[in-house]
């Protein structure tokens, strides 16, 4: 669809307003790194367009005792300068890191990547095992939705008309840093798209035995999603090379069984047992364990 | 139609364009500067990097209502205007880092970029930083060997 008018607001208050205004006829624009290729391709749906790249109230990154908030239209480029973020939380920076190049990440925001609703999207894994929660504001009123609750399908998500993210909010507490690793498979080093992606919070007790597991994949089905079974299966074991190789078996059935019949299979159900071992092994290096 | 005030190469102008437009279509149609090239049209090539506000983009995926008030550098406005080149075009020059020639507006703009802001880049910054403008014709390496030349030569003066 053509695009026949562009609005730039430039406070948060004028952005929703004009989101109301225009409910049901118009979409947000961000970076425009997703929403233009989609142009391109003939399949955005709106005419009008809210230009959020300038509104200062969501191009902030706020850290509080407990949490760090992220704006929504924050670029991937400052999320990667920040180091705060980086020391908090260094799977989400490395995600981050992985988008794109330069100019995508000059452009591209965290919010956007987030409503796009890609299963691919890079920064959605490592949110999800963070927990993150979205707050989401329109004219009338905002609220808090958790991440895991955001999609509804490939490309689908639950806002509604005259609504948009405004930030992404993230608990330090109670570690004040919380230990995320993440591995992306893409088919070159940069300017590539996600084939496979693993993002992976755990907490051990002093005998190094599993208390809380959180695992997030991303391209291996039409959101992106937590993983219970594994989950499931690592909490209780102790964290050493046997449960590594375990869980890559364990991962490379649920991948088989969720894939089967369709032509990604073989690779993915292969592919997943090497990045659960680089993530397993990611997140023991940054808790500083020797195994 | 709505009306676009954009300053380009140092100079501003204020323009009546249609709101679907690229900055990249901008550019090449509008104020005729086609130094800046289309490859893929979706981000995926960086032939057509500009500079906006200090950082790079990628034109095609930018629509020029985007852009008020901001400012913008393409290849041609790299030069000095007196037509001294710039450092990192003396260097893609003296160690022949140009075949085709498609790609390398948006290499200079990249390059160009980096050392605005960092002007003693490592090796692997400077990868990075070349990482969104792909090269079908040279393998890289005179690239890196030209930043890295030119990197030295900026540092000299």
């Amino acid at each position: 669809m053509k695009i026949q008018h562009v609005i730039k607001p430039e406070t948060l208050r004028e952005a929703l307003i004009a989101l109301g205004d225009y409910k049901g006829e118009s979409e947000v624009i961000a970076g425009g790194t997703d929403l233009l290729v989609k142009m391109r391709e003939g399949h955005n749906r709106y005419s009008t367009l809210i230009d959020i790249s300038d509104v200062p109230e969501i191009r902030e990154i706020h850290e509080t005792e407990d949490t760090f908030e992220i704006g929504a239209a924050v670029t991937f480029s400052e999320i990667v300068a920040h180091e705060g973020i980086k020391q908090a939380f260094v799977g989400l920076w490395e995600a981050c890191v992985s988008v794109g190049a330069p100019q995508i990440r000059n452009k591209g925001t965290i919010g956007g990547n987030i409503a796009n609703a890609s299963p691919a999207a890079d920064s959605v894994p490592p949110l999800m095992a963070l927990e993150a929660v979205l707050l989401i504001g329109s004219a009338i009123d905002s609220k808090r939705v958790p991440l895991s609750q955001f999609f509804q399908g490939k490309g689908n998500n639950v806002l509604q008309p005259g609504e948009m993210i405004l930030k992404i909010i993230l608990q330090k507490a109670p570690q004040k840093h919380k230990n995320v690793a993440f591995a992306k498979l893409g088919l070159r080093n940069a300017l590539a798209i996600s084939r496979l992606s693993v993002a992976m919070t755990l907490t051990l007790d002093d005998n190094n035995q599993i208390v809380t597991a959180a695992v997030a994949t991303g391209s291996l089905g039409l959101v992106v999603m937590r993983e219970p079974l594994i989950e499931a299966f690592l909490i209780g074991r102790v964290l050493d090379d046997a449960l590594i190789e375990e869980t890559e078996a364990q991962f490379s059935e649920v991948v088989e069984t969720r894939l089967k019949g369709r032509s990604t299979c073989e690779f993915k159900k292969e592919a997943i047992k090497g990045i659960t071992y680089t993530v397993m092994k990611k997140w023991m290096a940054q808790e500083g364990m020797t195994c | 139609m709505l009306e676009l005030k954009i300053t380009v190469n140092g100079k501003s102008y204020c323009e009546q364009i249609p709101a679907h437009l690229r900055l990249l279509d901008f550019l090449r149609e509008t104020l005729g500067l086609t130094g800046t090239k289309e490859g893929c049209g979706e981000g995926e090539c960086g032939a057509c990097t500009v500079i906006m506000d200090g950082k790079t983009v990628d034109s095609c995926l930018v629509l020029a209502a985007q852009c008020q008030g901001k400012e913008i550098i393409t290849i041609e406005g790299v030069a000095a205007e007196d037509g001294t080149l710039h450092p990192v075009q003396e260097a893609f020059l003296e160690v022949g880092a140009v075949q085709c020639g498609y790609c390398i507006p948006g290499m200079v703009l990249s390059a160009k970029a980096l050392l605005d802001a960092v002007p003693h880049p490592t090796d692997a910054e400077i990868k990075e930083t070349v990482s969104g403008n792909l090269c079908r014709c040279t393998g890289y390496d005179k690239m890196f060997e030209a930043v890295k030349m030119a990197s030295e030569q900026k540092g000299a003066k």
